[in-house]
């Protein structure tokens, strides 16, 4: 009996998740002792929002990570940013149609700049970092050329309605990514043709193009499909925060792969999943959130979250012995 | 002909012809090249040149690093600040130069006996590091005696440029060092980890070595960096380490490790640097310099990794062969 308790303690305890399940269910315990309001209803909310936006840019970094060759996207913040700044500036005559070309005009931008990624890794040759960390000083230098540095963005009230509208506590669009990131993970991830294709070239480049798959195009949809979303995800930013600037969103680069990675995902591919994505991007909302809600200096607050980043990392992800 | 053959198969090639055709470009543009403006160039981007060197050893190990930046941010802000306390400049920057050593240290602590993937723990360092920075002086400002820059910009021996010999010291310690046995095991270590630890190599040590020797050249870096804006600034390297990487990539070292040397990242370094200056000089309208430094970036780039395509150079060979078979 005790052995197989002991049994289901060690699976929970292997699983990827857990550390992620128990960092955030800490925090909000540590959040709710520092600060009476933390647990609110406007708060919880406001703190789904962010962690929605975060887990879209970690879906996508999840994407490029599990296609293996040392893919890593830092282009991520860059396409955010820049569909922040164009997107809105759609405007035709009813705002709800306004919106709608938003989403589909940011989803083919972000493909665009992933696609030109892909092609630069796969066909160029370029190492996934160097590509990507140039594409993405090349989105921001085109931003800055289309805006003239002065981004002159209003959000469209259908925009900003969407991104307040609620059900029941939470905000539609959080539920709306929450659903989302279930369907992707299930159907796309895990059941679709695509997503073992995915799996199989991630592992082993060579074994998927024995089996007949087309590894070079996998991988550059991967990293299209990294663009779409990453897309997406800045039009989310933009609704939700109201206004836009230059690189606003060039955090989310490496708060992406911070997430991703402490929802048990390996930097070397072949293996993760989304919705360990997600509970990453929980984890990392929430530690601003609370140093935000402690009132500490700038500086300090990057400090310390830098800290509880390295202890997680050394909690997390350390490569297994050389010896064994 | 047997000497040019052998820098033509040189890894650092590619950068090398890049440096010398931007180099020319920017003569024809400015009509001719002065000494005080080459004095003036190296000037300014001596601290990229140093961070180049620090992330290409961190990366012939098989790592990388992309705290350097901020390690650059956090000397300036110390340095400025022990001044402004009344420490004399030398006291500031040899502390400031230690501070530097010291988040190196750390860095090849966690990536070496923690074993913690090195790119996402100099993610976590440089918020540290970079959070220091913030919390010590949370608004750019201060400033240092002008006698610094003085000697930052006068010559040691009435010629040489102080930042120049700044950048020898840093070539001599590591290629000095590369000449031990110690390099062979470097380059081992960056080619295959595994096969490194069977024949006995102390994996862990060199990483912390090389993590070391990567923030000297920060804390170098750094110096530089003050003695050039003779002011503070929290966010003053946080872009660099990112382009540290890009000339890197261009000077022929691959980011797999084991291969490349740092007078590639040397040259593709200056090859940056030359670059933003030529995209300033050339009148571009400056909403569109940024764009066009990276469209060249990504064109440099791809064409360095191109020409160290074994494929390609041999297609090349074969056009060479048949020309002289000839002939």
């Amino acid at each position: 009996m005790s052995q197989a308790k002991n049994n289901i303690m060690i699976e929970t305890l292997k699983n990827s998740y857990t550390p992620a399940i128990v960092g955030s269910i800490l925090l909000l315990i540590f959040g709710r002792v520092l600060s009476k309001g933390f647990l609110s209803i406007n708060n919880i909310s406001s703190i789904l929002m962010m962690t929605s936006i975060l887990t879209m840019a970690s879906i996508a970094q999840a994407a490029v990570i599990i296609s293996g060759d040392s893919g890593l996207d830092m282009s991520i913040g860059a396409i955010m940013s820049m569909t922040a700044l164009f997107g809105p500036m759609i405007v035709l005559q009813s705002e709800g149609a306004s919106v709608a070309v938003m989403v589909i005009a940011v989803i083919v931008m972000g493909g665009m700049v992933g696609l030109i990624n892909g092609i630069g890794v796969q066909f160029l040759k370029v190492v996934p970092l160097v590509m990507t960390l140039i594409m993405s000083s090349v989105v921001n230098g085109f931003s800055i050329f289309i805006t003239k540095g002065q981004p002159a963005v209003s959000v469209n009230d259908a925009l900003l309605g969407i991104s307040k509208q609620l059900v029941g506590p939470v905000r539609i669009l959080s539920a709306i990514v929450i659903i989302l990131l279930v369907l992707l993970e299930v159907f796309f991830l895990r059941k679709s043709n695509y997503g073992r294709s995915l799996f199989l070239v991630g592992n082993n480049t060579n074994a998927a193009n024995l089996c007949g798959i087309n590894s070079k195009w996998v991988i550059i949809f991967a990293y299209v499909f990294a663009g779409a979303i990453a897309g997406l995800a800045g039009l989310m930013l933009v609704g939700y925060a109201g206004t836009a600037q230059m690189n606003m969103a060039s955090s989310y680069t490496m708060l992406s792969v911070a997430a991703v990675v402490i929802g048990g995902t390996k930097l070397t591919g072949g293996k993760g999943t989304f919705i360990g994505g997600a509970l990453g991007a929980l984890v990392l909302i929430l530690i601003a959130t609370i140093l935000q809600a402690l009132n500490m200096v700038a500086g300090l607050r990057s400090l310390i979250q830098g800290v509880i980043l390295i202890a997680i990392l050394m909690v997390n992800s350390r490569a297994p012995k050389l010896r064994q | 002909m047997i000497k040019g053959k052998k820098v033509v198969s040189q890894s650092f090639f590619p950068s090398l012809l890049l440096l010398v055709i931007f180099f020319a470009i920017m003569g024809v543009m400015n009509h001719g090249l002065t000494l005080s403006f080459v004095k003036s160039l190296i000037l300014t981007n001596t601290p990229a040149l140093c961070l180049a060197i620090g992330v290409t050893v961190t990366i012939l190990v098989g790592g990388t690093d992309i705290s350097l930046g901020s390690i650059v941010s956090l000397v300036n802000v110390v340095i400025i600040t022990l001044a402004g306390l009344g420490y004399s400049i030398t006291i500031s920057a040899l502390i400031g130069l230690l501070v530097a050593v010291i988040c190196g240290v750390f860095n090849g602590i966690v990536i070496g006996i923690m074993r913690v993937n090195p790119l996402l723990t100099t993610f976590a360092t440089s918020t540290i590091y970079a959070g220091i920075a913030l919390w010590i002086l949370p608004n750019p400002g201060g400033s240092i005696d002008y006698a610094f820059a003085k000697w930052y910009m006068g010559g040691l021996f009435g010629f040489i440029m102080t930042p120049v010999m700044l950048l020898i010291l840093l070539v001599f310690i590591w290629a000095g060092a590369i000449r031990t046995p110690f390099g062979l095991k470097a380059y081992a270590l960056g080619c295959n980890e595994k096969k490194a630890y069977a024949s006995g190599i102390n994996v862990n040590g060199i990483r912390v070595l090389v993590h070391t020797f990567a923030g000297l050249t920060a804390g170098v870096a750094g110096i530089c960096l003050t003695a050039t804006i003779c002011s503070g600034s929290p966010t003053v390297g946080a872009t660099m380490s990112l382009n540290s990487i890009a000339a890197a990539v261009i000077g022929g070292v691959s980011l797999n490790g084991g291969k490349g040397g740092i007078f590639g990242a040397i040259l593709g370094a200056g090859f940056l640097s030359i670059l933003s200056s030529i995209v300033v000089a050339a009148n571009f309208s400056s909403y569109s310099q940024s764009f066009i430094k990276g469209l060249i970036l990504l064109i440099g780039v791809i064409a360095s990794i191109l020409a160290g395509d074994k494929v390609l150079k041999d297609k090349i060979k074969g056009i060479f062969c048949k020309g002289g078979a000839k002939s």
